[in-house]
């Protein structure tokens, strides 16, 4: 146990670098400026739904929702159908506090969104409940039971509550120094204010208590003030928007900042109490678009008010052993317990989503590990009975935006809820890459809300990415049937009710969700149609233009690519894919200074951008500016150490161009071997045209690594072209090396055992599952091994989770895998645009005349229209 | 504020606000924001400072009547 460690973790809900950067340069931030000066700052990657309670719950524990249990705002009592403001009752996991409390340590919990009841804990633990004042000043504010541990210092920490009634013109004029001119019985930001500085007031009073007063190795603190100044006053924060009155413009723009320098200034005395010996680390659990950015119109579901979060929180560590003034990269919430965990010497769990933040420290520390710390562990608190207080703070969640007004109808509002719930839920399931487990949820749901695009949109991307397309097309047709059907209804209703009803255009949303479909299927020309369609439409949003260009891009037409690059760029200056992407077709068709310019662009924008400082290394590289070369290259390994081309990049320059060979070994020597060699490898499910793509690169010139052990057959009449050492590749897989530069069929389950000594490019035989299976089925009935069809579902299943696991394999190593989707059914019906995209990907030559004459048709045997026996 | 200190080494019942160079801090009796964000001391300090005031008060119009 590291006895000597000191860790204070200060949360700043939704503080964005964006806001806080020109701030820090006029001087308005002294005390974030120094810690920044003296230690590691990021950005600080968040989940999706950027929801509060869900992201602070995976900030303490290391996991995502779907393994905490902590899925919204609120929480469901399935028995009692009562809705509660979301408390620890759901937790299934062990927050890092109670790790720690078991470990010995002496730690302090204040304000954790959620954390009521407070845990019996090491320490003192302040529940999220303690701070809202519900009652006028005039009235006895009571403290809800479970909001302190130890229960006797609930006297002690009640007298440190401060009321917005007891704030003056003294508090309030920081923030607004007109408040004179504030008609306080038309406007309510007043209130508002005085209650957001109130809480973290409060918040802030129970913390510097407990550091100044009690012995303490940990201790946690959140403000939600940043987030709650942001939701209610950023619409007003310079510069002014157009649709923003010029008076409320010119009273409340000076309350985020204010926010913000409040901020800074409890910051500097909890750096003032922590003192130097003491590591500290100060997070948000995602940023707040203080820009154009800002959104005009909120969609009115649960995670509306989550559309103004952008994607990058802040971390910003400081301490004994901690780097001075340096960055750090790809850090993510989920990656603060595990990095807390190693600073106390303790072992991180196998089960946590995250990983310790190595660089931040000057002497990278050991890393232990545990399968989990969550052994006979059920949940964290004990049910609480539903209570008057209850009601107070689900309005107050209401009153913030935070949450939509609940329905009037208990029974319907339950309803809503669970379906809420459960959308949050499959959204982090889709974030965590479980596609299978969100499809089941959003099945469900759609069954209840088929209309919902929001759902169906969810879905489809879910069926996409488990390469179940004929289910997209299906899924987009039952949604259309079904709004059309919603929209009568409304229609109806309101002719009932007397009230207007505008018809809302529900075919940009199914044109993009088709056009989506076939991006995924790496099908630019069908996706063009429909983008298009959705263009001459007038609709301008879900970035079109970007899009369309991504299209043109896959098509190898730059100078298209370009031109709606620059028309997306147009629209949304701040875009620093559209950037990218001007750049990557500007280098493309040999503009490698203007290519130069776009990446800059691209990357002062956002400058987490592995990939943009990577092409730009690649225009400096053709306009023989080494030096700009070797910065972007190694930035772009900072960020991606896993992207070995820059690596090579960086070695040749040395090597080749500045003639330092020296130099050029270490990188050399970190790269792969045989990273630059390539093989070629057809995979897919048995049966889904692995052996048709074989032959067609077969007959196309390309040299295969097969045995021919496997004879022709009535199901295979051409021949399998299989290798028999490819089954026993986990276990030996030094043969590969006579594989180079040949085509090899690998069939999917065994993708993830490459080794990632050697390059790929893959293409997968994609076909309709029911298919494959179909196929199978017919083909174990030719060799007598079954005499009828049967389907079993839980083979289906596994040949889904398989297709899965490939794909993520291929995600995760990009810098080695590069990999190309052909549908079987679409190389049968249309051959020449899949033989076009084959050859296009595979970059070698191939005879595509003879690739077309290798495709026969008779085979296509086994389709959906065939009867299948249950 | 930030040049102001606190006594470290006095209990949670002492809330006066002394700065480094030891003069003691005029505590406003409508409160600042600077209070709040020291944290339990300020704010104990400006209470105590808004309840002796709002006593003299009380005094001055006993005092008056």
């Amino acid at each position: 146990m590291n006895r000597s460690r000191k860790v204070l973790l200060i949360g700043w809900d939704a503080a964005d670098w964006k806001v806080i950067n020109p701030l820090m340069d006029q001087g308005l931030m002294p005390n974030l400026s120094r810690m920044v000066e003296n230690g590691t700052i990021g950005n600080l990657a968040t989940l999706d739904p950027p929801l509060s309670p869900m992201l602070w719950t995976s900030i303490a524990t290391g996991v995502r929702p779907y393994k905490h249990g902590i899925t919204g705002f609120t929480e469901l009592d399935e028995a009692t159908k009562k809705i509660k403001p979301v408390t620890l009752r759901n937790r299934k996991v062990k927050a890092i506090w109670n790790i720690l409390s078991e470990s010995g340590y002496k730690t302090h919990v204040v304000g954790w969104w959620p954390s009521h009841p407070a845990e019996a804990i090491n320490g003192i633990m302040v529940s999220n409940f303690y701070q809202r004042a519900a009652r006028p000043i005039s009235e006895p504010w009571l403290m809800k039971p479970g909001t302190i541990y130890p229960e006797n210092k609930s006297g002690l920490f009640g007298t440190m509550r401060i009321h917005p009634g007891e704030l003056t013109e003294n508090h309030i004029s920081a923030f607004v120094p007109q408040i004179g001119k504030v008609d306080q019985k038309k406007e309510k930001g007043l209130q508002a204010l005085a209650r957001i500085i109130a809480d973290n007031a409060t918040v802030h009073a129970a913390a510097t208590y407990i550091l100044e007063f009690e012995k303490w190795d940990f201790a946690a603190v959140y403000y939600d003030g940043i987030d709650h100044f942001n939701h209610a006053f950023m619409k007003f924060h310079p510069p002014r928007q157009k649709h923003i009155n010029e008076n409320s413009f010119e009273l409340y723009k000076e309350v985020v900042t204010g926010g913000y320098r409040f901020h800074d200034m409890m910051l500097g005395r909890l750096l003032q109490l922590a003192g130097d010996e003491a590591l500290v680390i100060l997070i948000s659990d995602h940023g707040f678009h203080p820009d154009h950015l800002r959104k005009i119109m909120l969609h009115r579901d649960l995670a509306g008010p989550a559309e103004e979060h952008s994607r990058y929180g802040i971390i910003c560590a400081k301490g004994p052993g901690i780097k001075k003034d340096e960055l750090i990269y790809g850090a993510g919430l989920l990656d603060i317990t595990p990095t807390l965990l190693t600073v106390f010497g303790l072992p991180v769990a196998e089960d946590m989503d995250g990983k310790p933040l190595l660089s931040l420290f000057e002497n990278e520390p050991e890393i232990r590990r545990i399968p989990s710390w969550n052994n006979n562990y059920t949940r964290a608190g004990e049910s609480q009975p539903f209570g008057e207080s209850d009601q107070e703070a689900l309005k107050q969640l209401i009153d913030l935006g935070y949450i939509e007004n609940i329905h009037e109808n208990p029974e319907n509002a339950f309803a809503d809820l669970t379906i809420e719930n459960k959308y949050f839920l499959a959204r982090a399931y889709m974030d965590g890459g479980k596609f299978a487990e969100a499809k089941k949820l959003l099945i469900e749901l759609m069954e209840q809300r088929p209309w919902e695009i929001r759902i169906v949109s969810l879905l489809c991307q879910c069926y996409q990415r488990m390469l179940e397309f004929d289910q997209v097309k299906h899924t987009i047709e039952s949604y259309h049937d079904a709004a059309l059907k919603k929209q009568k209804q409304l229609e109806e209703e309101s002719k009932q009710k007397e009230i207007k009803f505008k018809k809302s255009d529900i075919q940009p949303g199914l044109n993009l969700m088709y056009a989506s479909m076939y991006i995924a299927q790496q099908l630019p020309d069908k996706a063009l149609h429909f983008l298009q369609k959705v263009q001459s439409s007038g609709f301008t949003g879900k970035k079109l233009n970007l899009r369309i260009g991504n299209c043109y891009a896959v098509k190898k037409q730059w100078q298209s690519a370009m031109d709606y690059y620059r028309k997306e760029i147009e629209i949304n200056f701040d875009d620093p894919e559209a950037h990218y992407g001007l750049g990557f077709a500007s280098l493309k068709s040999g503009n490698a200074a203007g290519a130069v310019e776009h990446f800059l662009d691209a990357v002062g924008l956002q400058f987490d951008f592995a990939f943009a400082h990577y092409h730009l290394g690649e225009a400096f590289l053709k306009l023989s500016d080494w030096q700009n070369a070797l910065r972007a290259y190694e930035v772009c390994l900072r960020q991606e150490p896993g992207i070995n081309k820059a690596r090579n990049r960086i070695a040749l320059i040395y090597r080749e161009k500045l003639r330092q060979p020296d130099k050029a070994i270490p990188y050399e020597k970190s790269i792969p071997e045989n990273l630059n060699e390539v093989i070629y490898i057809v995979s897919g499910l048995p049966r889904s045209g692995t052996s048709m793509l074989m032959r067609m690169l077969e007959q196309g010139g390309m040299e295969l690594f097969e045995d021919r052990k496997r004879s022709p057959d009535l199901s295979n009449p051409h021949g399998y072209f299989e290798h028999h050492a490819v089954k026993n590749i986990a276990n030996d897989s030094r043969w590969l090396e006579q594989a180079v530069g040949k085509a090899i069929k690998i069939v999917t389950p065994l993708i993830p055992f490459l080794p990632l000594r050697f390059r790929y490019k893959i293409i997968f035989a994609v076909r309709d599952l029911d298919e494959i299976m179909l196929s199978q089925q017919h083909m174990l009935r030719h060799s007598g091994k079954k005499d009828k069809l049967e389907f079993s579902v839980k083979i289906r299943q596994s040949y889904e989770s398989m297709h899965q696991r490939a794909l993520d394999w291929c995600n995760r190593n990009q810098s080695n895998v590069r990999f190309l989707m052909v549908h079987y059914g679409d190389v049968v019906r249309n051959p020449l645009n899949s033989v076009r995209s084959i050859s296009g990907f595979l970059d070698i030559p191939v005879d595509p005349e003879k690739m077309i004459k290798a495709i026969d048709p008779a085979l296509y045997r086994s389709k959906l229209t065939e009867k299948i026996t249950e | 504020m930030k040049e102001k200190s606190n006594e470290k080494n006095s209990g949670p019942d002492f809330y006066g606000i002394t700065a480094k160079d030891g003069s003691v801090f005029d505590i406003p009796a409508k409160g600042s924001m600077g209070l709040l964000a020291l944290g339990y001391r300020g704010l104990m300090a400006w209470r105590e400072k808004r309840n002796a005031e709002a006593m003299k008060k009380i005094q001055k119009k006993s005092e008056c009547k």
